[in-house]
């Protein structure tokens, strides 16, 4: 079943996505099925179909698992709390995409 | 004695240096001594406020969550800064203004033109000198009830716990990845409150840790390194923003001494925007986490694996330079590139458009690094790819610093398969150097 949520990035992960700081994505799940998507997929999508730079490892690494430096927000907390990768985007979820700073 | 290697001898010197600052220390705590009537009135001004000190603090006092014995809290804490640059300045500011009893502060770095524009407690007569000195002498002058302590040096793996073990707050006001894992794990392993933050561009990221039973410390929240990270000398900074994280820090030391510690719901992480998109955001972070490698249930990093540089922090950050070596036969001076620019050649600048917006070379070209990467065909280099072909002209590709730049080249090479292509070494900041000194450093 699809859904829609909003996805935003920060911290310089706005360069890989056209400079796009924030996104409304209609998704669904990745095989198909009935069952609502998850980060997962929502990592794959954006991957494979909103991504405009080439430059994938800045995003993602072994494979599709999101890069460590990256901090994931679903709905304004972090994604450990709420299952990771595995989580079940909602309807009107808002995941955001942080990259972590080190200046100062 | 025999001879010591570069690296065992810097060690010694940020051992000594060290050293100083604790000598010098013991010194004032002397002459305190020696003007009071001994240890018991020495207690008494801890616990009781001076005349001046209500005038001063009167207007704080005022605030109910602070009072009177707010007052005397923040004159008790020992607080730390780590870091005297763009945070660190506002921090030491307000932490100064605010009256902690003793603030200490750490840098090694003297004071350069450009941290005129953010780091407000500097002054063009300042440029060269210590900044811990510079500092020192400015917050003295604001508030000199404040004991002052000051380690020009880096904190290192052999120092960072002698210094952090004498205070009960520290900031994390550093700028790489690596100190902050070495400072994060020493405040968790001593059990000090950190307030850590950072800036970047036109954002700031505040979060308060190894505070509370169940909150987390820096490695629980970033177990695993960052593998890509940007510096303020590359990627900029914007001057208000890096000061509204550190004016926060100061704000989170004072709630931290106060006894105001988040818990549950309140555990979270402030995120900044200073231009873009929501302004302030606060994100809960997760707690304390059971595989933390520094103090999870099977802790593995222990004070003595750092102190005896048993755990490698250069090789758990390990952030690859990344830049390819390039054979000599493809590189030029930039004394070569003036001489050969006088023939028909094409002179690619793969720095940023923000960067080539700022100076560029006459008759320059640019298609920055980032699009040489992150695209098939960028359109820019399509054409000067014709025009080489066409005209068998050389391409010569410099950056700021000669990094971007052999990058560049091994890709132009490789993958676009263009031949006659060189790197000028060292870039544009050599160009200045060696050629033409009225072309402006940033």
């Amino acid at each position: 079943m699809a859904v829609s949520l909003t996805v935003e990035f920060s911290g310089g992960l706005e360069a890989l996505f056209n400079n796009s700081r924030s996104m409304n994505l209609s998704l669904a799940s990745r095989d198909g099925s009935e069952s609502s998507p998850t980060i997962a997929d929502l990592v794959v999508h954006l991957c494979e179909k909103v991504m405009t730079s080439k430059r994938r490892e800045l995003f993602v690494i072994d494979g599709y698992h999101v890069r460590p430096g990256i901090l994931v927000l679903i709905n304004d907390a972090d994604w450990e709390l709420e299952g990771e990768e595995e989580y079940v985007i909602q309807q009107g979820d808002q995941i955001l995409f942080a990259s972590t700073l080190h200046g100062g | 004695m025999g001879r010591m290697s570069r690296s065992e001898l810097n060690a010694e010197i940020a051992r000594l240096k060290t050293r100083i600052a604790e000598l010098e220390n013991d010194i004032a705590e002397l002459d305190k001594d020696s003007g009071s009537a001994g240890r018991e009135t020495e207690t008494e001004t801890e616990t009781e406020l001076g005349l001046e000190e209500y005038i001063r603090y009167g207007r704080q006092m005022l605030v109910p969550e602070i009072g009177k014995p707010g007052q005397l809290a923040l004159k008790k804490t020992k607080v730390l800064v780590v870091g005297a640059g763009g945070l660190g300045c506002p921090a030491l500011t307000y932490l100064a203004g605010a009256g902690f009893g003793t603030i200490g502060m750490v840098d090694e770095d003297t004071v350069s033109l450009s941290n005129l524009p953010r780091q407000t407690v500097y002054s063009g007569s300042s440029i060269g000198m210590l900044k811990v000195d510079a500092a020192v002498e400015v917050l003295r002058s604001r508030n000199e009830n404040v004991k002052y302590v000051c380690y020009p040096v880096a904190v290192r793996h052999d120092n960072v716990f002698d210094i952090v073990r004498q205070y009960d707050i520290v900031l994390d006001c550093t700028d790489t990845a690596m100190t902050r894992y070495l400072l994060g794990d020493a405040t968790r392993l001593l059990g000090k409150p950190l307030i850590s933050a950072s800036a970047l561009r036109t954002e700031a990221q505040i979060v308060v840790l190894n505070v509370g039973p169940d909150g987390p410390c820096y490695r629980c929240l970033f177990p695993k390194p960052p593998q890509h990270v940007d510096a303020c000398s590359d990627a900029g900074i914007i001057g208000p923003v890096v000061a509204v994280a550190g004016t926060v820090q100061a704000l989170e030391a004072m709630k931290v001494a106060l006894g105001q510690i988040p818990t549950g719901q309140q555990r979270t992480m402030t995120l900044f925007s200073g231009i873009h998109g929501p302004t302030w955001r606060s994100v809960r972070i997760r707690g304390w986490q059971r595989s933390c490698i520094v103090c999870g249930d099977r802790a593995t990093v222990s004070e003595w694996d750092i102190t005896s540089g048993k755990y490698d922090y250069s090789e758990f950050c390990g952030i690859p330079d990344g830049y390819p070596d390039i054979n000599s036969s493809h590189s030029i001076s930039v004394k070569e590139l003036e001489r050969r620019i006088k023939s028909p050649h094409v002179l690619l600048d793969v720095r940023d458009r923000t960067q080539y917006g700022i100076c560029n070379l006459p008759g320059s070209i640019n298609v920055p690094l980032s699009e040489l990467l992150g695209y098939d065909h960028p359109a820019a280099l399509c054409s000067i790819a014709d025009r080489v072909k066409a005209e068998a002209v050389p391409v010569f590709v410099i950056c700021r610093f000669g990094n971007d730049s052999r990058t560049a080249v091994q890709l132009l090479r490789s993958s676009h398969r263009i031949g006659r292509v060189f790197d000028v070494t060292g870039g544009l900041d050599m160009w200045t150097e060696h050629v033409d000194s009225s072309f402006p450093r940033y």
